[in-house]
């Protein structure tokens, strides 16, 4: 054989693959040997180039994250609320809007959320997605404490040639299942691709990765953080009195991922007005409406996705059309036979009794199989849940349990615990066992049951992202005391970066990064413009929420999902020298 | 390189920062490497190392479990590195292919020459030799990961180590006249 034949087959040979009549070949050719011997010499100098050394950069791409919960999907619970006595009614005052009960609407919302043991009902959707292609849905909702919830949507009317939009998701305690179209990245594309079937087995209780849609039975998460939204006039809803309130998308995110997290929904801005209606009596949203808003941003984010939406009318409404708060069907899982089960890897067991004692009567105890095992108890009252999760050996790095990212120490008479942004969780760090209280409740039924643990809440190690310590070394730029809106800034060093965390009332929060470097890399975000910052070119990518700007041998970075890019500019403005 | 759980994927894509960050040290190093090499700077190595895991956040619930999770997140490490490249290239003019080296980190003057020879190799060969040589993927990863024919794989990196080795010797030969 000749050289040039060979020596393809000798490099192939020496990636594993056959070289027939290769070895005979060297034998006898010298040159060809030499050409092995410096393959393999090449490949010595390239692995000794590869034993270089690279700091974690996780933490780094966790801060860049765009910060939103998980969109999971419920299981259908029914129940029905035994009658209550209807409220008086004010006979014909309900003209207006009422801005006294809209003002009382998150509080009602908090504190009436046991009120709901059972919930039985049928709503139609509305999407329109162009001026004439629209989608109609014939949806069902039930409910029965503590966590069995049934939503089924079914498409009654669409342009033909489209995937069905039709979803169902069954949450049974346990077990779950959820079906719907083909995940599809265009309205009009997909043609014969399957639907989805996806069962859990083994669910923990009040799962936050497969979280039930209760938020669309008592809408706690939208409502937690949000003071005063506007009243809008009262509406009669299925022979219900419904109070308005309006609200922006983004803080309506839990209620419109629970009814629009599975199948192929139009996208909702984050800025566009969300127009809820509230039963008056078990605050159950009767009705919603998601309208545009006028705006730059929106106007480009719109173009691009071919949508044209007046700002006058929705375009995407929920009406219910029957409701009764008892009876109903049963809400199981119904399995066919060729489902494959998921095992989240939650069993009961007897894990013996928990350290702490809620007003409400348990619901679940057991062990959580994971990288980690835990112990999990969960109490429930109606809509009501409180979860405390239990780890013996925890290494971090990070708060166990910490999906959000950023929280705000606290103290504990045992020592320093850790807020979750948005009040909905309690983290603790000691030397034997880490623990996470979450709940549907208030941080402060949160925060009493915390206090009443008996543990050593110890900060925690200065190498994990929620660290406070080492902090302001090197700090390039500081946070003006004269910034309102926020409590006082938490920084940290990552590596080569410096993290400032902010955390503003609600669950208004925002990320300061600055590392080191010159310009900006390429955008991710095709909808990333150019806007002025500190008196240079910066960046606003609206998908992740994030302004970008280099000044000084710095990159700075302000990202939040929850403000809008003047209020991130706003911050930018507010940075200095310290 | 081991796959992950399915449940870890399936975990991440539904929002679980924990599982996502799992994943992320299971491949950055790997990642960083491949961009390393490819891009011939380490700095512009773990800003593109960044960004393809935002990407892979982002896109990770178009992953359907048809292929290798690696092979879908080198293919996503490549293609980020290749926009790097053209950017780069849009912004300094340089001929494609050739690397400013910003970092003397360690390293005898050897390792110093043969990232200027890797940079020297055309995109479409550097790609293919780093997948085989620095990551030790089978020619029908490396197939599935640049979506070209296996064929086309083994000649890439022929002709690629045929380079190399190329330059690796008028290295001695000038090493020798000194």
């Amino acid at each position: 054989m000749r050289c040039e034949r060979v020596r393809p087959l000798i490099s192939a040979m020496v990636d594993g693959q056959a070289a027939p009549g290769v070895d005979l070949h060297l034998e006898g050719c010298a040159d060809c040997r030499q050409f092995l011997a410096d393959i393999e010499r090449l490949r010595r100098a390239v692995r000794i180039e590869s034993a270089e050394t690279l700091p974690d950069l996780a933490p780094r791409i966790l801060a860049r994250l765009p910060r939103r919960r998980p969109a999971g999907w419920l299981a259908p619970a029914a129940g029905a609320l035994v009658g209550l006595v209807i409220g008086m009614l004010v006979t014909g005052g309900w003209t207006g809007p009422n801005p006294t009960l809209a003002a009382m609407v998150p509080e009602s919302v908090m504190a009436g959320q046991s009120g709901v043991t059972e919930l039985f009902g049928s709503f139609q959707v509305i999407e329109r997605i162009r001026p004439g292609v629209t989608r109609m849905y014939d949806g069902e909702l039930a409910f029965r404490s503590p966590e069995s919830v049934s939503l089924i949507l079914t498409q009654s009317s669409g342009p033909p040639g489209w995937l069905e939009n039709s979803t169902m998701l069954i949450v049974e305690e346990d077990e779950a299942l959820a079906a719907g179209p083909f995940p599809c990245p265009s309205f009009d594309g997909c043609e014969g691709a399957d639907p989805f079937r996806r069962l859990t087995v083994g669910r923990d209780p009040f799962s936050v990765v497969t979280p039930a849609p209760l938020d669309l039975v008592v809408p706690v998460d939208v409502f937690r953080n949000s003071s005063n939204p506007p009243a809008l006039p009262a509406r009669v809803i299925a022979g219900r009195e419904a109070i308005g309130v309006q609200l922006i998308a983004s803080q309506t995110r839990p209620l419109l991922d629970a009814l629009f997290g599975l199948g192929n929904w139009r996208e909702i801005h984050d800025t566009d007005l969300v127009h809820v209606w509230l039963d008056r009596e078990y605050l159950v949203p009767l009705g919603m409406a998601v309208m545009a808003v006028q705006g730059d941003d929106r106007a480009v984010w719109a173009a691009r996705r071919g949508f044209i939406d007046p700002s006058s009318s929705p375009y995407l409404e929920l009406t219910y059309t029957e409701v009764a708060f008892m009876g109903g069907p049963a809400i199981e899982v119904k399995v066919d036979a060729g489902d494959a089960a998921v095992d989240a890897g939650y069993r009961p067991d007897a894990i013996g009794a928990p350290p702490v004692s809620p007003a409400m009567p348990i619901v679940a105890a057991g062990r959580l199989e994971g990288a980690v095992p835990s112990d999990v108890w969960a109490w429930s009252d109606g809509r009501a849940w409180i979860r405390l999760d239990r780890a013996s050996d925890w290494q971090g790095p990070g708060l166990f349990g910490n999906l959000e990212g950023v929280v705000t120490p606290i103290a504990l008479p045992g020592g320093t615990g850790y807020r979750a942004a948005d009040g909905s969780a309690i983290y603790i760090h000691a030397a034997d066992q880490d623990l996470v209280l979450s709940g549907s409740v208030s941080y402060e039924e949160l925060l009493a049951l915390a206090e009443s643990l008996l543990v050593a809440a110890q900060p925690v190690p200065a190498d994990w992202p929620e660290s406070t310590a080492g902090d302001s070394e090197g700090v390039d730029l500081v946070v003006a005391p004269d910034l309102t809106g926020f409590t006082a800034p938490i920084t940290k060093k990552v590596g080569d970066a410096v993290v400032i965390d902010l955390v503003g009332s609600g669950s208004r929060a925002a990320r300061i990064t600055q590392q080191p470097g010159g310009f900006l890399r390429p955008p991710f975000d095709p909808d990333a413009r150019a806007v002025a910052v500190r008196g240079t070119v910066g960046r606003f990518s609206p998908s992740l929420g994030l302004l970008e700007w280099a000044e000084a041998g710095v990159v700075i970075s302000v990202a939040s999902s929850q403000l809008s890019v003047t209020e991130l500019i706003e911050i930018a403005n507010a940075l200095e020298r310290p | 390189m081991e796959e992950p759980e399915p449940a870890l994927i399936r975990g991440a894509a539904a929002g679980d920062q924990g599982a996502f960050a799992e994943l992320v040290r299971a491949y950055q190093a790997q990642v960083w490497r491949f961009l390393r090499h490819l891009l011939g700077d380490p700095a512009l190595a773990e800003d593109v190392t960044q960004e393809t895991f935002i990407r892979v956040f982002l896109k990770l619930r178009t992953f359907h479990f048809r292929s290798k999770f690696s092979t879908w997140v080198f293919s996503v490490a490549r293609n980020a590195g290749i926009d790097a490249i053209r950017s780069r290239n849009r912004r300094s003019r340089l001929a494609e292919g050739l690397a400013p080296l910003t970092s003397t980190a360690g390293g005898p003057d050897r390792s110093l020459e043969l990232e200027t020879a890797i940079a020297t190799l055309s995109p479409k060969l550097r790609e293919a030799f780093l997948l085989v040589e620095v990551m030790g993927m089978r020619y029908h990863e490396v197939a599935g990961v640049l979506k070209i024919p296996e064929g086309t794989v083994k000649s890439r990196v022929f002709h690629a180590r045929s380079h190399l080795i190329a330059w690796m010797r008028a290295d001695i030969e000038d090493a020798d006249e000194m």
